[in-house]
């Protein structure tokens, strides 16, 4: 396809060395931004949002005195030895804030790929572990979350999706960034000092344009984000076998530089200011008029492309569909499959499975106190984080979604799923949604099959994103511009970002006695669950009914009974079903606080396991005290969700009807332990 | 009151400790990169960054002039409070017995731990009893303290054990999670009470956790009351 608008825009076959630059020349996020979806995502108007150039990096205002500031980035391991390097992802995350002047205060990632097989690769994924940390501590940033994503699909493939969070108080955002004019000049800023030279420059009163980009490819990213702005540039005179040299060999550490437009009577000035701060300066390039990129001016034949090849929207093959009722295969009936003997032993087996065992040994890797502004810690928060922010009382809250399995299953149904788990993540505890950032990984980006795949789950993104009211902040994807790619599932890393003023309501049991409500319906919808995947080794089937509005019902719920402090917890059910979000609001507590017991009765009317395990959509468990059962329920009547009083809080054992019995010893060893289990130790 | 922040340059982990100091209790805080910044201060706070610059930038400090500011401040009585690799810096510097080292088992570790209050009537827990137990967050992957067993007994021997482990969570020698100097002026903590100071923080995980405030709120106490000073003395 890009080589096809390549050679029409050449008139003539492409050489080899064009065809190379071409595909060098276009940033995988760069390419995914031209898909219809994503420009009709990106192009929403909305108030309080802004975005940087190269939409890699956001701003969702929080008041009048600063705005919430993010960035994200997605990248493709193909070879295990770059596991190792991981670091690589979080440096660019957080040096695209710093690019834009802000401070980052909390990284949250997801890291999908196979369960280690061998003792080579649990050893790889710890040490990867191990980097991520150390490097978000040497940075001072808190780490909210580095979840661990396992399916068989990836194969030897690792994707890693990262955010940023930062905060841009008012005054940092009233600097106008810099129109580029032709003539301007592209210079990287590299070194430790790169606030305090950005934080000159403003002072000075000096217009430029800060341009976020990936630290591995920083001039590619700079053409594609000039590009943006209906603009090219001409590199500076370096070696043409190798654009990047000149500015790799001027910086100290390759994970922190930024790009600056400036004019070009400012760039001894520029390069005086970053000298003071001891960070040094290239000078990249020259922002053009020219309908064409051209690199290596030094050659004997300059290689020039046709602008038009790197960005015009590219073309889907064949019309987009919706996703027909079968789905990618039959769907999957529960009578296929065998109904657990011993359901205390199925219990023990799902709390073992890789996907759904307990993060908090993970979660202890990493530091979440850094930076003294997390307010709520994304162990015992049940994959939720929440930040304080400078704004007296505002807390912002940020969680992450995206099966891939659903994804596997239906493109565009997947994606409408990742964001509706998002959007209850930060509901259940007491957030208002205000945002997302999406990362995506696709492999294969020039396999019409795989572009339609994204295509789809971009078109799910966007309509989950509109039925939200969810502006999309920023947006990026792996590189995958290689073939080599092919066996990557299409795989949705989302993050959500939510404010309250007040504290979030934490999603454990609190007291012995309260009673325990499902909100929202259950249905027999095992298909890609987990418990289908684990427990019964099959992916078949389609995804799990999707409804906005009943999801924006139970939203509503949890908002009202939030507001008139009726709810003790509140946890969203996902992954695992019923069963594991109750074991959650039991097991995952902070240390120190008591850890409690339920008596859950068992739904008559369906399979047991069906009931605990089926991951149906827009449903909660929240608990409350008796005084607040019949308010909580007449709001859920009157917004029409389903309402069920299953049990109670209680201690020392979790009961299932007269099915389960575990003691919470039992539970909490088994659940906590199973990570470390499976991966040789965390 | 008055304090002296001292850390390895580039390093980012002081600032928790500094904003908690400034905006929370309304102490005067200087950073310190020279020498005469330490001079009249009522305490100064040793601070490090395992994770940027670890053992090297303790080494560093022990061996330049503002370690040597550093040592001659707690000689002369001065409140020294050295946390995270600060403590080791302390080791380094000969304020302290022992050393930190790296975890058992290995790898960084980040959560809340329970202490058991051991040493009162100092500083540090004037206003805690024996057997109280607080908590704070442990951040590190080289929090492990050792020291010879002769050492460690003297330390028994002598009430130098300010806190202790609960549950211990590196390895440290005798679960010792904070130990003193001789003279009760000087402090290592591997843990780190100022993330535990801020309600609108802690609260929301950890209700009516005080842990922290408690433990500024005694220092400053303790430097403002002039008798205790003269308690100071008496031990020395």
């Amino acid at each position: 396809m890009l080589l096809g608008r390549l050679e029409e825009g050449l008139d003539r076959p492409a050489t080899n060395a064009e065809r190379d630059l071409m595909l060098w020349l276009c940033p995988p996020a760069a390419e995914l931004r031209r898909l219809p979806a994503a420009r009709g995502l990106l192009a929403m108007p909305w108030e309080d949002v802004d975005r940087a150039p190269g939409a890699e990096v956001g701003f969702l205002g929080v008041g009048e005195e600063g705005a919430v500031a993010v960035s994200v980035d997605a990248r493709v391991y193909v070879d295990s030895a770059d596991h190792l390097d991981l670091r690589a992802g979080v440096a660019a995350t957080l040096a695209k804030l710093v690019a834009v002047g802000v401070r980052p205060l909390a990284l949250q990632m997801v890291v999908h790929c196979r369960l280690p097989g061998n003792d080579a690769e649990r050893d790889g994924l710890r040490a990867a572990v191990a980097g991520v940390s150390a490097y978000a501590r040497a940075e001072g940033v808190a780490t909210l979350g580095a979840e661990l994503c396992f399916d068989p699909e990836y194969g030897d493939t690792l994707l890693v999706d990262s955010v940023a969070i930062g905060w841009c108080d008012a005054a940092a955002m009233s600097v106008p960034g810099r129109t580029p004019e032709p003539g301007d000049r592209l210079v990287a800023v590299a070194g430790r000092g790169l606030d305090r030279v950005r934080a000159d420059l403003v002072s000075s009163g000096m217009s430029f344009l800060a341009l976020p980009t990936s630290s591995d490819v920083p001039l590619r990213a700079a053409i594609a984000a000039i590009g943006e702005l209906g603009l090219d540039l001409t590199p500076a005179e370096h070696d043409p076998a190798h654009p990047d040299r000149a500015l790799e060999r001027s910086r100290p550490d390759p994970t922190r530089s930024i790009l600056l437009v400036i004019p070009q009577s400012r760039l001894d000035e520029v390069g005086h200011v970053a000298a003071l701060h001891g960070a040094l300066l290239a000078e990249l390039g020259v922002v053009s008029a020219e309908s064409r990129i051209s690199v290596g001016s030094d050659l004997k034949a300059a290689t020039v492309l046709p602008a038009v090849a790197v960005r015009e929207p590219l073309e889907i093959p064949g019309e987009r569909s919706e996703p027909d009722d079968s789905g990618p295969g039959d769907d999957l009936r529960l009578e296929d499959l065998p109904e657990p003997e011993d359901y205390d032993d199925a219990l023990r087996r799902m709390l073992r499975a890789p996907n759904l065992a307990s993060r908090q040994r993970l979660y202890e890797r990493f530091d979440s106190f850094a930076g003294g502004a997390t307010v709520l810690h994304p162990g015992p928060g049940g994959g939720t984080a929440a930040l304080r922010t400078p704004m007296a009382g505002r807390v912002v809250a940020v969680a992450t979604s995206g099966n891939p399995r659903f994804t596997a299953q239906d493109p565009y149904v997947g994606f409408c799923i990742a964001v509706c788990e998002g959007v209850r993540r930060l509901s259940t505890c007491g957030a208002v949604p205000r945002a997302l950032v999406g990362g995506t990984s696709f492999g294969a980006s020039h396999d019409p099959d795989v572009r339609k795949s994204a295509e789809q789950g971009l078109a799910g993104l966007r309509d989950a994103a509109l039925a939200f009211s969810l502006p999309c902040l920023a947006l990026t994807t792996s590189p995958a511009g290689a073939d080599d790619h092919g066996a990557t599932p299409v795989t949705p890393g989302l993050a959500f970002l939510g404010t309250l003023d007040g504290p979030p309501l934490t999603p454990w049991f609190k007291d012995e006695g309260d009673v325990v409500i499902l909100l929202g319906r259950s249905r027999v919808e095992v298909a890609g669950s987990e418990f289908a995947a684990f427990l019964h080794a099959t992916v078949d089937g389609n995804p799990p009914w999707v409804d906005f509005e009943s999801e924006r019902a139970l939203n509503r719920v949890l908002a009202s009974a939030l507001g008139r402090g009726f709810l003790k917890s509140a946890r969203d059910i996902g992954a695992g079903g019923l069963a594991l979000s109750i074991v959650g609001s039991c097991c995952a507590t902070p240390d120190g606080v008591p850890a409690r017991g339920a008596r859950i009765s068992i739904d008559e009317g369906m399979r047991p396991d069906a009931w605990l395990f089926a991951e149906s959509q827009a449903r909660a468990v929240v608990s409350v005290s008796r005084e607040h059962l019949a308010a909580l329920r007449e709001l859920a009547d009157e917004a029409e969700v389903p309402f069920s009083q299953i049990g109670e809080v209680s201690t020392g054992v979790l009961e299932f009807g007269e099915l389960i019995g575990l003691t919470l010893d039992e539970l909490i060893d088994i659940w906590n332990g199973a990570l470390a289990e499976r991966l040789g130790g965390i | 009151m008055k304090w002296a922040v001292v850390a390895p340059p580039g390093s980012t982990w002081e600032s928790d400790l500094v904003s908690v100091l400034r905006d929370l209790f309304e102490h005067d805080v200087v950073r310190a990169y020279e020498p005469d910044a330490i001079r009249g201060t009522d305490c100064v706070a040793l601070c490090g960054d395992e994770a940027w610059c670890g053992a090297f930038a303790s080494q560093a400090i022990a061996a330049g002039t503002l370690g040597r500011a550093v040592v001659e401040h707690a000689a002369a009585g001065g409140l020294t409070l050295a946390t995270g690799a600060g403590f080791g810096a302390a080791c380094s510097l000969g304020l302290l017995p022992g050393r930190l080292v790296a975890n058992e088992p290995a790898g960084f570790v980040g959560r809340m731990v329970a202490l058991r209050v051991e040493g009162v009537a100092n500083a540090w827990a004037e206003r805690a009893m024996v057997g109280d137990v607080w908590r704070m967050p442990v951040r590190t992957a080289t929090g492990r303290y050792v020291a010879e067993d002769s050492e460690l007994d003297r330390l028994e021997r002598d009430g130098l054990v300010l806190l202790r482990y609960v549950d211990n969570p590196n390895g440290s020698s005798r679960d010792i999670a904070a130990v003193m100097g001789p003279r009760r002026n000087v402090l290592g903590i591997a843990v780190h009470p100022e993330n535990v100071v801020d309600a609108s923080l802690v609260e929301v995980q950890w209700p009516g956790l005080d842990s922290g405030r408690l433990f500024f709120e005694s220092i400053s106490d303790w430097v403002e009351d002039g008798a205790h000073r003269g308690s100071i003395e008496s031990q020395r």
